[in-house]
């Protein structure tokens, strides 16, 4: 059973400014059934998956947002041209890795080419891979809002510097992802316009969701005791 | 504050009469801060620059009840995250337990029993509500609306109770389970059920009544920190305020998981995104949850109690092979999801939550700049700002 999508009543001009001047127990007593919000009543229509603005239901005709058949070929291709790689990870997502002085022009390519349109940056974080011989990673995760596609970019750190282009300019949303992952992992995003700490303090040293950065669990021997007999 | 204005009437009401801007922080102590933010009272800061009442500039701060979520999470074997991922919501605790444990179960491999897929499923639903509840019961709070208030905080405790008389005590328990969940609903669940849908549907009535349909109560909601389609996708919003916004992207349709493929629902969406809309979607959301509620305890009557229903309770032998997975799921907020990469290991690689009170934050003062500064906290609490996950 597809659900269905039904828009929510909004107080009209006309009939709410009528509303409004009738008296409270007038309204009480008549109204507030003319007024109950009836979904059933509502315009009801159904959409294809994907996200899809609603408003206009001349744009009914072309929502379905036809993919072509090609796409696949067309990401390739262009990931050939890039400098990436595609692979599938286990659960059957599209994964790009690229190294990071080539993720910029790649991730613009994802964003504007017309076929692929991947609009949404649903989340950006990073993988701390050092403490095996590999690098950092910093992760992209993609969708389509027209085809509700989604895919993830890994774009791969040079092991001496920890330092990639903002992605700000793409998506908004990178702002503060960005700033997250520059106060957990460390990583400078160049052309960020404020890249400051956003969890921790200012004064806070070190980079705590790195492998490196050790955690001291509260029941373990470096842990300084609780205060004896006082309220902790 | 705009440069070289032209006449005095593009001019600041503050620069007009030769003060400086005033910039007033609501800080996470500042009283109407906590009682109007639900899930985030105390952890959540405004910085405020004003012209007369209206918001300038707005900064919000996050971050004070960070508790490094992430690294605990990576620092245990892998089940042992569920206490943790149950505390980054408030009474949304199991709906994240749910969507770590899909995550995992992905990871590696394991298989869920029908009947605790559509406990699950009910459990969600049973959470959305309380914590809808508890968001309008915010609402009113931060508008004077006390009447509202009362409704919806007694439909907020009916539904916690549901809700605690389904997982077997507090939400915040580990309920959910890798391959399964941990209890079966007790015996007199379908009349407690009963009951109390027959209240939750009569507070919607009087909410609609008090709210929606009130004139005082829509003039502070009607056009007031509208945020449109295009901006909510820039700034990766989801969950009622995207629909609110015409979107109508709701996970449990768009990429069904658990049950929610077999359940008949209706996606509410608004037209204009502003505060009025995202309470319409949020009122009408529960509304549709009860009918979800409602279906999901006619399959379960079908579905047999046998041993081994609710699926396997050994955690702790849990292979986790190497491998990347994701999952999505639609909390009360928005967008929860699970990014788990493992490299074979008995400990994560990395867990990474995607936090949509996060996402929210960050859009907050695309709303409200031009606002009036009263508006800040009904806005704030409709957009769900719970600092569990926002500041993990």
């Amino acid at each position: 059973m597809p659900a269905q999508i039904v828009v929510v009543k909004r107080p009209r001009g006309g009939l709410f400014a009528l509303v409004r001047s009738v008296p409270a127990w007038l309204r009480a007593a008549f109204l507030s059934d003319a007024l109950a919000p009836s979904p059933r009543s509502a315009a009801s229509r159904t959409r294809p998956r994907g996200v899809d603005a609603t408003p206009a239901p001349e744009s009914e005709a072309s929502a379905p947002a036809a993919e072509p058949p090609d796409r696949d070929a067309t990401l390739r291709a262009g990931l050939l041209e890039r400098g990436g790689t595609l692979d599938r990870s286990r659960e059957g997502m599209d994964r790009i890795e690229v190294a990071a002085d080539e993720a910029t022009p790649l991730l613009r390519w994802l964003r504007e080419d017309a076929s692929l349109g991947f609009d949404r940056l649903l989340d950006l974080t990073v993988i701390d891979r050092l403490d095996r011989g590999r690098s950092l990673e910093v992760v992209y995760f993609l969708a389509a809002s027209a085809s509700g596609e989604r895919l993830r970019v890994h774009a791969l750190l040079a092991s001496d510097a920890s330092e990639i282009a903002t992605a700000t300019l793409l998506w908004p949303a990178a702002g503060w992802l960005e700033r997250e992952a520059h106060d957990l992992f460390g990583v400078r995003f160049r052309g960020h316009p404020g890249l400051q700490r956003i969890l921790l303090p200012a004064d806070f040293e070190g980079a705590p969701l790195r492998k490196d950065f050790v955690h001291q669990k509260p029941d373990s021997a470096g842990a300084p005791a609780p205060p004896e007999g006082g309220t902790v | 504050m705009s440069a070289a204005p032209e006449s005095s009437a593009s001019r600041t009401l503050s620069e007009r009469l030769g003060f400086p801007e005033a910039v007033v922080e609501l800080g996470h102590t500042h009283p109407s801060v906590r009682r109007a933010m639900a899930g985030a009272g105390g952890t959540l800061s405004f910085l405020v620059t004003l012209d007369d009442d209206r918001i300038e500039a707005l900064e919000v701060e996050i971050g004070l009840g960070h508790r490094g979520f992430e690294k605990e999470v990576e620092s245990r074997p892998w089940h042992e995250a569920l206490p943790y991922v149950a505390r980054l919501g408030y009474a949304s605790g199991p709906i994240a337990q749910v969507g770590y444990c899909l995550a995992l179960e992905r990871l590696a491999g394991q298989g869920v029993p029908e009947r605790a897929t559509w406990l699950r499923t009910l459990v969600c639903e049973l959470a959305r509500i309380t914590d809808h509840l508890a968001r309008i019961a915010a609402l009113s709070t931060a508008i004077g609306a006390s009447a509202a208030e009362r409704v919806a905080q007694h439909g907020e405790v009916v539904a916690m109770q549901l809700l605690v008389a389904a997982v077997g005590g507090s939400p915040l328990g580990s309920w959910a389970q890798p391959g399964g969940v941990a209890c079966d609903l007790p015996a007199d669940f379908g009349e407690v059920w009963v009951r109390s849908r027959s209240e939750l549907e009569a507070a919607l009535e009087r909410i609609a009544v008090l709210l929606l349909d009130h004139p005082t109560a829509a003039e502070r909601l009607v056009d007031v920190a509208p945020l449109g389609a295009d901006a909510c996708l820039a700034f990766g919003v989801t969950g009622p305020c995207l629909r609110a916004a015409g979107v109508a992207f709701d996970l449990r349709r768009d990429a069904p998981y658990l049950a929610y493929g077999e359940l008949d629902f209706d996606v509410p969406v608004g037209e204009r995104g502003d505060d009025y809309d995202r309470l319409a979607v949020v009122v009408e959301e529960v509304r549709q949850s009860l009918r979800m509620g409602e279906q999901c305890l006619h399959r379960l009557a079908a579905l047999e109690r046998s041993p081994g229903c609710l699926g396997s309770m050994a955690p702790g032998r849990l292979v986790v092979p190497a491998g990347e997975v994701t999952a999505s799921i639609e909390t009360s907020t928005g967008e929860l999801g699970f990014f788990l990469a493992s490299d074979g290991s008995d400990l994560p690689r990395r867990i990474r939550c995607r936090a949509p009170s996060f996402f929210h934050a960050q859009a907050l003062p695309a709303a409200l700049v031009h606002a009036h500064l009263d508006d800040l906290l009904p806005t704030a609490a409709l957009f769900h700002l719970v600092s569990g996950e926002c500041d993990r």
